[in-house]
């Protein structure tokens, strides 16, 4: 569980696609574009319902994790292997769309997964509705982001 | 013999030395050209100075007895050594970097220098010293969207002692952008109830595209205490519909990055009346006036130009009956 409020805390998926939105929208014709930002659209409403659920699911466990400063362990070094947000921008820049794209699909994928065994291991009916509810749109943002890459050509990244 | 500082503790007892003459030498002090009358005491070659406190600064000069060669300059400083600081920093060139400040919480009263070290997943980051403030420097962040803190300690120094103060922070509660600029509002013709407002986006914002700003506007008429507030994503430009006819009202703009950090201040704030109509502005005027004959003043609330000729011709048309009637039909 400390790996995945870590992840509630660090994941800016967002701003990921973001990034991909800003670069790829020039390049591409009408349907391609919208098809872009209606997948960013997903996105902003998937972290409006994250925030909602982390509300919920800090509340559900109780002190001291429902307190309001609650903040949780931050690792301090990289001997961990909690998979990272952390970006070096001039090099996100410089990347292709294919890249791009298949970076959001594999940090989605990690974050379905993450959820996904939250969603087991609770406890509470309602939160688990909410929980796998997530998931949905999550699975639904990980299908678009793949039609995407087939309408551009790129080859899928392997599922893991 | 050569100037030296010396520096020295309050309220401390101190000595000063002439030079490297031995203790049987005689000499006579002098500060700023003048005798020493402050308590003191002169054994040898040195001056004693009991419990020092700012008014013991100034240039000493000692002479040796009997002819009163000059055989030292010593300029003393009395001051305190440094103590804790607070530390803030933020960033308001997202994602580019930060800046940190510090403020002493007590003053020195003597040169003092400051070492400031960043560390961040373990490596130290290159500190920039700000060209203008003194107390002031910048870091690039070394990547984004980092779940490890910055921790940042500053260290004062100078000739009496040392002192160290840190503060760690994450990424992301730093943010804050400068607010919004060149904002601009205008009344719109013909509708008394609306201002068009438009701004732009702090120029200090490096990458408005990746990282988008939503903003927040507030706004009110002179006249009220209250604030009226839209919260607004994105866009730049927003028309108040819901303004008083013939007001003047105060608006400003606030900014902050579409999901992290805090809002911006407030930006300067602009002035707009809403339009009215040229009767209605001719009434006001009139009914503000005390005597009928007198010019309506040129005061007009729009951009456009006051109607100064055509209302002293409409009031000579219309008596303070016929004006009264009129009244009557247009509320």
């Amino acid at each position: 569980w400390e790996f995945l409020l870590s992840f509630f805390y660090t994941v800016r998926y967002p701003q990921l696609v973001l990034l991909l939105a800003a670069a790829a929208v020039s390049a591409l014709d009408a349907s391609e574009r919208s098809s872009i930002e209606s997948t960013y659209e997903l996105t902003k409403y998937l972290e409006y319902q994250l925030k909602e659920i982390k509300d919920v699911y800090l509340t559900y466990l109780g002190p001291p994790f429902n307190e309001k400063d609650f903040s949780p362990p931050r690792p301090n070094s990289t001997a961990l292997t909690l998979p990272s947000a952390a970006t070096r921008l001039e090099l996100w820049h410089g990347l292709e769309n294919q890249a791009r794209l298949a970076q959001n699909q594999r940090a989605y994928s990690i974050l379905l997964a993450a959820v996904r065994e939250l969603a087991r291991s609770t406890l509470c009916p309602s939160l688990k509705t909410s929980l796998l509810h997530f998931c949905t749109g999550l699975d639904g943002l990980l299908g678009s982001i793949s039609a995407l890459m087939t309408t551009l050509g790129y080859a899928l990244p392997a599922s893991s | 013999p050569n100037k030296e500082n010396q520096y020295e503790k309050m309220g401390s007892d101190v000595t000063m030395l002439c030079g490297s003459l031995d203790n049987s030498t005689s000499v006579t002090w002098k500060v700023n050209g003048t005798d020493v009358r402050a308590p003191h005491r002169v054994e040898g070659p040195r001056l004693m100075l009991p419990k020092v406190n700012s008014s013991h600064n100034g240039l000493y000069s000692c002479f040796q007895n009997p002819h009163g060669e000059r055989r030292d300059s010593i300029n003393l400083r009395i001051g305190l050594p440094p103590r804790e600081m607070s530390i803030t920093c933020r960033s308001n060139t997202y994602p580019k970097g930060f800046y940190c400040s510090w403020q002493e919480h007590y003053p020195t009263f003597i040169p003092t220098m400051f070492e400031v070290d960043v560390q961040h997943n373990q490596r130290s980051l290159d500190v920039q010293d700000d060209p203008v403030h003194k107390n002031r420097c910048h870091v690039r962040f070394p990547e984004v969207f980092s779940s490890f803190l910055y921790h940042v300690n500053v260290t004062a120094v100078n000739a009496l002692g040392k002192a160290s103060s840190t503060f760690s922070f994450e990424e992301s509660t730093i943010v804050k952008p400068d607010p919004p600029e060149r904002v601009v509002a205008t009344p719109v013709r013909n509708n008394p109830r609306r201002l068009e407002v438009s701004w732009n986006s702090p120029s200090t914002w490096p990458d408005i595209n990746s990282f988008p700003l939503k903003y927040f506007l507030r706004y009110r008429p002179l006249i009220r205490e209250q604030w009226q507030h839209v919260e607004l994503s994105d866009s730049t430009t927003h028309t108040i519909t819901d303004a008083y006819a013939g007001k003047e009202y105060i608006i400003q703009v606030a900014a902050k990055d579409t999901e992290i950090g805090t809002w911006s201040d407030w930006s300067v704030a602009v002035h707009a009346t809403t339009w009215i109509s040229e009767i209605t502005s001719l009434l006001k005027d009139y009914y503000l006036k005390t005597s009928p004959s007198s010019v309506p003043s040129s005061k007009a609330p729009q951009k456009a130009e006051p109607p100064v000729g055509r209302a002293a011709r409409v009031l000579t048309f219309f008596s303070p009956l016929m004006l009264g009637m009129l009244l009557l039909f247009m509320w």
